[in-house]
């Protein structure tokens, strides 16, 4: 019951943190560049890239420590925060756009959020192992 | 619109997201690597498809209240669905010398998943209509 509303606080911070780094993301990023690359959702590749690595090593650590506390850390921290910070649909939604407008720049954003989350969260599933 | 309300609006929002997509790993017998991980896949695809939808609502007008966007796409959808978990899950099966299934798992929810949202967005514009400037 506890976890289950620590897992909801946590949730309600995490989609809280995904709309405060948009926030200060997004026009930065329109002011820094020009042309298409004004197109790439820097903000979601940034939000998605950082909470991949830092789930890595959440999990890293509840698969090496199996006891209760381990597990409630990750169901908050991993599931909730972590879980509600990182957005699939979005990502999903911004590739569907780029298709539709700015092919090149989607293989690049879609292509390059699955490789630097894949290799972060190996990266922080390893960093977690050793804690 | 005030923006105390929006913020309440996110944090409820996803909350609700994210004790629903917690409740779904513990009901649906959480898959634990290297199963083929269907809980964070059905989730993602339902996410994809509702985010198409309300994407396509909000550009023609027709999300409820100026709370709609907040709670239902930053919060609800953006909460409930999760690239953190998809990726750490493509990992593990890699790890686990199961890099067939964590490729499928991979392909499989960009490819499904960029079509779910395509279907929600399609859905949406039958009964809105299409909107004029439509971006992503």
């Amino acid at each position: 019951m506890w976890v289950g509303i620590g897992v909801f606080l946590a949730g309600g911070l995490g989609a809280l943190s995904r709309a405060g780094v948009d926030a200060l993301v997004k026009p930065w990023w329109s002011r820094r560049v020009t042309g298409s690359s004004k197109a790439f959702p820097a903000s979601t590749f940034l939000i998605n890239v950082s909470g991949a690595f830092v789930l890595g090593i959440v999990t890293g650590y509840a698969v090496k420590h199996t006891a209760g506390g381990a597990q409630d850390f990750n169901a908050i921290v991993g599931v909730g925060f972590l879980g509600a910070y990182t957005t699939f649909s979005t990502e999903e939604w911004h590739t569907l756009g780029l298709l539709r407008k700015n092919a090149s720049v989607e293989a690049f954003n879609m292509l390059g959020s699955l490789c630097a989350s894949l290799v972060l969260a190996a990266l922080g599933l390893w960093i977690g192992s050793l804690l | 619109m005030n923006g105390r309300m929006a913020v309440l609006a996110i944090v409820v929002g996803g909350g609700i997201g994210a004790t629903l997509r917690y409740l779904l790993g513990l009901g649906l017998a959480p898959s634990t690597p290297p199963d083929f991980p269907w809980v964070t896949f059905m989730i993602n695809m339902v996410g994809a498809f509702a985010l198409g939808a309300v994407m396509t609502l909000l550009a023609a007008h027709r999300l409820p209240g100026p709370w709609g966007k907040p709670f239902l796409s930053t919060g609800l959808i953006g909460g409930f669905t999760t690239w953190s978990h998809f990726i750490v899950e493509s990992d593990q099966l890699i790890g686990a010398r199961r890099s067939g299934v964590g490729i499928i798992y991979l392909v499989l929810s960009i490819i499904v998943g960029v079509i779910a949202a395509a279907l929600g967005a399609r859905l949406a514009e039958l009964r809105v209509g299409r909107p004029a400037g439509r971006s992503a």
